[in-house]
């Protein structure tokens, strides 16, 4: 075995311990043989760099010809995607108005168990035409579920709340701009509360849950889980989640939600929702101005 | 242009030099890496270079000897490239990213090695390999950054196993005198 073979499989580690431990030695002691050495490694660091510096140039390469027409593709497929969520969205609404048509009796009963202050608000609601798909599923499904259970009037007031926040906080997360610097969230947001109305519930846990395996969960994590909960009737773990989001730094929107949840008449509910309306941060927030505007709170 | 559907067709590709190979990468997967990088606070050009930084590691893996398909070829881009992109995110400078919330890249990106460290003198090397034959050129990387055995090198270019060995052994030869000769080196190695 000459030098060269030996350096390489010193280097490769196929000599056994006792060989190793031998050439170790023989390199320490001889300076010659030292310097051999030194310079055999960085012969072969230098070709590995050359390989690494060949398959750059390659990718290189295929990367500056390609890139434009990728990147025209991938907006193209995001116009696309955007217009057949439209398509979907357009026709989503007019089924439920051709269920509407056929159900006269939930508006009846809505009107008939609806405070008049609340009946005043549920009008007002159909001046927002673009909330129409959210807040006529929420009402629809509420309205029924009330109408089957025969519930109380203070369920229907945090059902009802329930229902005004949610198709206010869609408007707010419709309300995308290319300056917002919390664009990638709210357009998570937005996608979760598309899924939540169409009623996709597991693929609004699952989506959810994806985009947070790549960063720290926050408050907003827990409230769209809230909501998740909220959608699928499970109020006690929505509660849960609302109060996870207040813990996890949001002041505002989750106490709101929570002090819903609760009920409007509920005297901690009462203080929550006052120490949300004196709270300088909440107030500079256009949807909780809202929220608590439309609750007449 | 053919048509490569399946992670072995691409892998084939890339193994053989085929352009074709690296490009429906981009077609397939530029999209997905794009979308994690611009959820997570980056931009395109972030984007961008990551996904070159991710087909150089998996160029350079597939192209050693023994390179076997442990996962979904999409499964090992998107490990590559989160790794690479979380790695830049927290500004780590030494040693491989450890992640904090269970995630376990080796088990997807085992034959994936982290970058090698290279130093100046190495470059100048790298630049001087342009000087000796094609064929040493071909020999020399095959053998030293692919892996390859001087066995199947021999049998690929028509050498017998005694041939191939003496023609790497000049090669290497070769590719000493040109480095020793060179100043620049002479000057590197002696600051």
């Amino acid at each position: 075995m000459n030098n060269q073979e030996l350096l390489d499989n010193f280097l490769n580690r196929s000599l056994n311990a006792e060989q190793r431990i031998a050439l170790a030695e023989a390199i320490d002691k001889d300076l010659n043989f030292k310097n051999e050495y030194h310079t055999y490694n960085d012969l072969i660091k230098g070709i590995r760099l050359y390989g690494t510096l060949s398959i750059a140039a390659e990718v290189k390469a295929i990367h500056k010809e390609l890139i434009p027409s990728v990147l025209a593709s991938i907006a193209f497929e995001a116009d696309v995607t955007i217009a057949l969520q439209l398509k979907q969205k357009e026709s989503i609404k007019n089924e439920i108005l051709e269920i509407r048509k056929s159900m006269p009796s939930s508006s009846e009963f809505t009107a008939k168990n609806t405070l008049p202050s609340e009946r005043t608000k549920t009008v007002s609601m159909w001046n927002f035409r673009s909330l129409a798909i959210a807040a006529s599923t929420l009402v629809l499904i509420v309205a029924g579920i009330l109408w089957i259970k025969k519930d109380t009037t203070q369920q229907v007031i945090w059902a009802e709340a329930m229902a005004q926040s949610f198709e206010a906080i869609e408007l707010d997360a419709q309300q995308l701009g290319l300056a917002d610097p919390n664009q990638p969230s709210r357009q998570h947001h937005q996608f979760i509360f598309n899924l939540l109305t169409q009623n996709k519930i597991d693929s609004a846990k699952m989506a959810n849950a994806k985009y947070y395996s790549l960063q720290n969960k926050d408050s907003e994590y827990y409230l769209l889980e809230g909501w998740i909960h909220f959608i699928s009737k499970n109020n006690t773990k929505a509660m849960q989640s609302f109060e996870r989001a207040m813990e996890s730094g949001d002041p505002c929107l989750s106490k709101l939600l929570y002090a819903f949840m609760k009920g409007k008449d509920d005297l901690d509910s009462k203080k929550q929702i006052e120490q949300v309306k004196q709270n300088e941060v909440c107030q500079s927030s256009d949807l909780i101005k809202v929220l608590i505007q439309k609750m007449a709170l | 242009m053919n048509n490569y559907d399946t992670d072995v067709q691409i892998i084939d590709a890339i193994k053989t030099g085929d352009p074709e190979g690296i490009k429906q990468l981009y077609h397939l997967y530029y999209k997905m890496i794009a979308d994690m990088i611009l959820k997570n606070s980056g931009q395109l050009e972030d984007a961008e270079d990551i996904f070159q930084d991710t087909l150089i590691a998996l160029v350079t893996a597939i192209r050693k000897d023994g390179f076997t398909l442990s996962a979904k070829l999409s499964s090992l881009i998107y490990s590559i490239s989160r790794n690479q992109w979380l790695y830049k995110l927290r500004g780590h400078r030494h040693g491989p990213f450890i992640p904090t919330d269970g995630f376990d890249p080796a088990a997807e990106v085992g034959q994936i090695e982290e970058k090698e460290l290279f130093e100046e003198r190495h470059s100048l090397i790298a630049r001087l390999i342009d000087k000796i034959s094609i064929e040493c050129q071909k020999i020399l990387k095959e053998f030293y950054f692919e892996e390859k055995a001087l066995k199947d090198i021999g049998v690929q270019m028509n050498y017998t196993e005694g041939s191939i060995r003496v023609k790497k052994s000049r090669c290497m030869d070769s590719l000493k005198k040109l480095v020793e000769e060179d100043s620049d080196y002479q000057q590197n190695i002696k600051s």
